[in-house]
């Protein structure tokens, strides 16, 4: 009744089981494929018994921005509270003392701390400086997130439009150097298609019983701290030909914000984490630019400085933060009065006491935050994020517009600036056909939103075995095999 | 339409494609050995539209966007510390290619350049080049179905195109509000143009594009916005060039901070 295993081989054989079965592994030559047949046959592995091993319970969700990680494990129902937050560069302080990852929020004098980012332009490029911080985020035992990798799955981002070389790279790393147990590496933007969309435009909530199931068409905006981009998305999958993206990101708004405070204030060139909270704090998206620019013109005219008067709220004061006192910048109403000159003199004067200084800021509020939208203001030759959502829309056929015009979702630490996502509603219902409706929402924390999606996917363990490739499936098949698996050119 | 078709003759050269034209264009390297003029301005200036920039405002803008996009404003050299570095022989692990990739010193450039090198060898100058469909961005007006493409379309064939699991969520589909049954009847100017939703065999097309290469994502320039100019000193519009650098300034105040320090141009 059952024969050995030996026998069944042979019969295999005899039975023309020659050519390797469509879609699995082996050599692609069917000549050579008969030459070393019985070689091939005994030395495979038993296919079965792979698909049988299951994956372990652990999965790691991490989205590894160029400004901070997100990371966290999934659960069957993951909240905003399961993920971490790390910072994810090198610091050094002015004592020559270098700081990784999480330790940085230990630091309490930022001046003239200097960053070394492993991630550069938005791709993941120095493994050097990026292993230090994952050693001390995963492997260090007093790390929240510590994990045993032989024991965890990771599901990673990368940026659209990474080059494949970084690619193999990161899939290198993450079997050979951490040896994790399953690994998927996803477009990050895409991740997003598995919230529950429909309810941010008023639909009622999805079943909580149901696992998630990605949004039918998705255009997400995600406008980070590299850069800005556009990525439709059809059932969850990226349409790669319609990705755009806008080389401004967070990190180009400090250093223009920093820029013009030195000309204006003072030398802030390289305070980089000083006026990185200033932006987040002051600056805003102008409704009406020409407007905004008129109300702060600082004219000797008569007429000028009363314009100024009554629009005290375009106009305030960034209180420096002291970094001795420990008390961080803040931001308070612009007070006109010679008083206030009068003491910021004399406190500059006499530096002994506790001195206050603060920098009246007009135009530098919305200015910066404008290159978003036009960034030919500093001589970039590329269109604006409205302009940018229209481009990628021509790579679509015109049936998909109305859907993906009608379910945009904004992500990114950008789309916390204040009036960001009515303008670029405005704009892009004002380049859009007249035809379509047009929808946009953001997410409740849009700088853990993709790492939601993404522990949302996880979720549901039956489309998480069906999307990772184990560590035993790489080791058998190599690296090209894998990122042709990512790349979706051949299937499992 | 009757077809053009080029005779050889001895004369020509049959390549397909490209054929030798005069160049009538502007020429910067030219210029620079060539003054066309006794004056400076003039010669920087040949050839120029009025929204265009020299060469030397070009070079100074790109300078500024590089200075834009650094992690420091100084050069530094940030070492990893040394409890992060493997103690010799702590591991004994480490493969070929872990070790290749962690004490690379490449940067994005020169991935970037890689990738392009690797691109333009290809046989695939459509995939490669330039992979973006020359589509003009749509505009306001312009609908989104044309007519010529959609007058055709029955009702009843717009069901069998699309697959029944394609259920979009845009409420453009409840075409009430647009009045094609309703108000317009079968007046064919009244009707509402939805396009059709592409079929499954399409969408997986699209799908399995390639993925275009770093520089093809870049958005392109937006045509026909006018530049805008800023004071560099206060940030309102800068409607006063200087005459020795071309920075814009925004009245008499800031042309004298301008000249005090940021003038670009120092005679001796």
């Amino acid at each position: 009744m059952s024969r050995s295993r030996a026998e069944q081989a042979d019969a295999r054989l005899v039975s023309g089981y020659l050519i390797r079965p469509s879609g699995g592994p082996g050599p692609s030559n069917p000549l050579r494929c008969t030459l070393d047949c019985r070689i091939y046959l005994e030395s495979m592995p038993r296919r079965s018994a792979v698909h049988e091993k299951n994956l372990p319970d652990r999965t790691l969700v991490v989205d590894n921005g160029a400004y901070t990680i997100k990371a966290g494990f999934s659960s069957s129902s993951p909240t905003l509270k399961d993920c971490h937050t790390i910072p994810n560069c090198l610091a050094r302080e002015r004592d020559r003392k270098v700081w990784v990852g999480s330790e940085i929020e230990s630091i309490r004098d930022f001046g003239e701390v200097a960053f070394r980012r492993p991630v550069e332009k938005g791709y993941l490029v120095n493994w050097e400086s990026e292993k230090a911080i994952w050693d001390s985020t995963f492997l260090t035992q007093k790390s929240k997130l510590h994990c045993d990798p032989h024991d965890t799955n990771i599901i990673l981002t990368e940026a659209p439009n990474t080059t494949a070389a970084l690619q193999t790279n990161c899939d290198q790393v993450v079997f050979e150097e951490y040896e994790f147990a399953s690994y998927s590496r996803h477009v990050g933007p895409s991740l997003n298609a598995y919230h529950d969309i429909q309810t941010l435009f008023g639909e009622p909530p999805r079943a909580s019983h149901l696992p998630a199931v990605p949004a039918e068409c998705l255009l997400v905006i995600d406008s980070g701290f590299s850069h800005s981009t556009v990525t439709p998305l059809y059932k969850g999958r990226p349409i790669q030909q319609a990705f755009r993206r806008l080389d401004v990101g967070g990190k180009l708004l400090t250093n223009y914000l920093k820029e013009l405070l030195s000309i204006r204030h003072y030398n802030l060139m390289n305070e980089e984490q000083l006026v990185n909270d200033a932006k987040e704090k002051i600056s805003f998206v102008s409704a009406s630019f020409g407007q905004d620019l008129e109300r702060t013109r600082k004219g000797m005219s008569k007429k000028g400085r009363e314009a100024q008067a009554n629009e005290a709220d375009v106009v305030v004061d960034y209180v420096l933060p002291d970094y001795n006192a420990g008390v961080h910048g803040y931001m308070r109403p612009h007070d006109p009065s010679l008083a206030a000159k009068v003491k910021k003199m004399g406190a500059m004067a006499n530096p002994g006491g506790v001195v206050e200084d603060f920098m009246t800021l007009g135009n530098e509020r919305f200015a910066v935050p404008e290159l978003l939208f036009n960034p030919a203001d500093v001589g970039m030759k590329e269109a604006g994020l409205p302009e940018a959502v229209l481009q990628s829309l021509t790579g679509l056929p015109p049936g998909l517009w109305p859907a993906m015009l009608a379910n945009i979702v904004v992500v990114g630490g950008n789309c916390l600036i204040d009036g960001f996502m009515e303008r670029l509603e405005t704009e892009i219902r004002q380049l859009s056909p007249t035809e379509c409706v047009v929808r946009i929402a953001g997410l409740t924390d849009p700088i853990k939103a993709t790492w939601l999606g993404g522990a949302y996917m996880a979720a549901d363990p039956a489309a998480l075995k069906a999307m990772q490739v184990t560590r035993h499936d790489y080791l058998e098949y190599g690296s090209g095999w894998l990122s042709r698996v990512f790349a979706g050119t051949i299937t499992r | 339409m009757p077809g053009i078709e080029v005779l050889p003759n001895s004369a020509s050269i049959t390549a397909p494609g490209w054929a030798y034209v005069p160049d009538n264009g502007f020429d910067p390297s030219k210029t620079a050995l060539q003054p066309s003029g006794a004056r400076k301005r003039a010669a920087r200036t040949t050839g120029l539209a009025a929204g265009d920039t020299t060469a030397r405002q070009q070079s100074a803008t790109l300078k500024h966007l590089l200075e834009l996009d650094k992690d420091n404003h100084r050069d530094v050299q940030i070492p990893v510390p040394a409890r992060f570095k493997d103690k010799s022989g702590a591991r004994v692990k480490t493969t070929p290619n872990v070790r290749r990739i962690l004490t690379s010193q490449k940067t994005f450039a020169n991935h970037l350049a890689d990738e392009e090198a690797a691109l333009a060898t290809q046989e695939q100058p459509a995939l490669s080049q330039t992979p973006r469909p020359p589509a003009p961005t749509p505009l306001r007006n312009a609908s989104v179905g044309r007519r010529s493409s959609t007058v055709a379309r029955e009702p009843s064939a717009a069901g069998e195109g699309q697959p029944v699991t394609v259920t979009l969520h845009a409420p453009v589909e409840k075409s009430g509000r647009y009045g094609s049954e309703d108000v317009g009847g079968s007046n064919p100017l009244l009707r509402s143009y939805i396009p059709q939703i592409p079929s499954a065999a399409a969408m997986e097309a699209l799908l399995a594009g390639p993925p275009l290469s770093y520089n093809a994502a870049r958005s392109a320039p937006s045509i026909g916005k006018p530049p805008r100019h800023f004071c560099e000193i206060c940030g309102y519009w800068g409607s006063v060039r200087c005459l020795k650098c071309g920075a814009r300034v925004c009245g008499l105040d800031c042309k004298n901070a301008h000249d005090e320090g940021r003038c670009l141009k120092f005679y001796g």
